[in-house]
């Protein structure tokens, strides 16, 4: 990282790091209201604490998606050799119904295991969120190989986005749908692209609306060695 | 007597907020041991040296537990453990840092420099109330102390 992009970093951190408590404070009281007062509030009164609460804690849930993301910025990666294909596998298992998951054969890379790990992970996640409402959802994963690089690919036949927000997609709190499509709060790919990037590698996306997507990633070959 | 003879748990922590938690839950958790509450770390020392505004607590009573926070101004949480732990006849005190986000190097530096017990303080009041039950039970009932 430059000078300036390391103190914006440090800024990030300090930051998020020390509204965690004032946000901590909010939750904490707002439960303690509710368990001391709640019976004598109307059901309106109550809605409104939910609302309290419920805000304090998505408040609280981003302060932590930026302190992971700075974190992952600033973690030392391992470079161990990874055999992407039963990686996949598993996390195929743990993110979705399996069957749900082509998995074809992918080629080794190297990398931060953990990581990379969390890349599959928010990239099928996703897959499955986006086709959920899919009768003949299908999942596929596969790479291409370059001369220097090695290409993954997570595709989807789900909702799709529109190629316009495609700079959006991978800023973080950034969402092309609503959370009734799309649950959660826009940080997944924002993490996918920085832990790709703290590899060296390259993110993008190509999606139609209704029509499915494809993410890819490009791990530069030779990146362990 | 004084509002701190007595002491059990001494509570060191700068945040209102954070004081208020932490007492409530002990009483939720139906602790009704003795609890005495510092601002910072000069403070802290203050009352476990019987120094200072502590000058006339009676220096046999030690706190079965100190809880102590580590970001506050003054003296910070690391300071007050080194100190404590560097001395004969503080060392003993069992030193539970609570602390608001889980950093490894914190951590690590705290277990260096001897701390006993090291929690990240949870988010939800349920779970910040179980922890500081486990607290309570682990180093009030269970834990012997030297007498």
């Amino acid at each position: 990282m430059n000078g300036a992009a390391a103190e914006l970093d440090r800024l990030t951190y300090a930051v998020s790091h020390d509204l965690r408590a004032p946000v901590r404070a909010v939750i904490g009281y707002a439960a303690v209201f509710d368990e001391d007062y709640s019976a004598q509030l109307d059901d309106e009164g109550r809605r409104l604490l939910a609302i309290i609460s419920r805000e304090a804690q998505r408040t609280m849930s981003m302060i932590d998606a930026l302190l992971d993301l700075s974190r992952i910025g600033r973690h030392v990666t391992a470079d161990k050799p990874l055999d992407m294909t039963s990686m996949v596998r598993a996390v195929a298992i743990e993110v979705a119904s399996e069957p749900l998951v082509t998995v074809d054969v992918l080629p080794a890379s190297s990398g931060d295991p953990d990581l990379i790990r969390r890349v599959w992970s928010n990239l099928l996640a996703n897959a499955v969120t986006a086709t959920k409402s899919q009768p003949a959802a299908r999942i596929r994963v596969w790479a291409t190989q370059e001369s220097d690089r090695i290409v993954y690919h997570v595709g989807d036949n789900g909702i799709g986005f529109d190629m316009s927000g495609v700079d959006r997609l991978f800023a973080v709190f950034q969402k092309l749908h609503h959370d009734r499509e799309f649950p959660g709060l826009g940080s997944g790919l924002a993490v996918v692209k920085q832990i790709v990037s703290r590899h060296g590698g390259a993110v993008w996306a190509e999606g139609r609306v209704e029509d499915g997507a494809t993410f890819s990633f490009a791990l530069p070959i030779g990146h362990a060695q | 007597m004084t509002d701190y003879d007595d002491v059990e748990i001494l509570l060191v922590e700068d945040s209102d907020s954070d004081a208020e938690m932490t007492m409530r839950a002990f009483k939720r958790s139906n602790f009704v041991n003795r609890l005495y509450r510092v601002r910072d770390g000069v403070e802290a020392l203050d009352f476990v040296m019987c120094r200072g505004a502590f000058a006339d607590r009676d220096a046999n009573q030690m706190p079965k537990v100190l809880l102590l926070d580590l970001k506050m101004p003054r003296l910070n949480g690391l300071d007050v453990l080194r100190e404590l732990k560097s001395r004969p006849e503080t060392k003993a005190i069992p030193v539970v840092v609570m602390t608001s986000s889980h950093q490894d190097r914190d951590i690590e530096q705290c277990y260096q420099l001897g701390v006993n017990g090291y929690v990240t303080k949870p988010v939800q009041f349920d779970s910040f109330s179980e922890a500081i039950a486990n607290i309570g039970m682990y180093w009030l009932t269970v834990n012997e102390v030297k007498r």
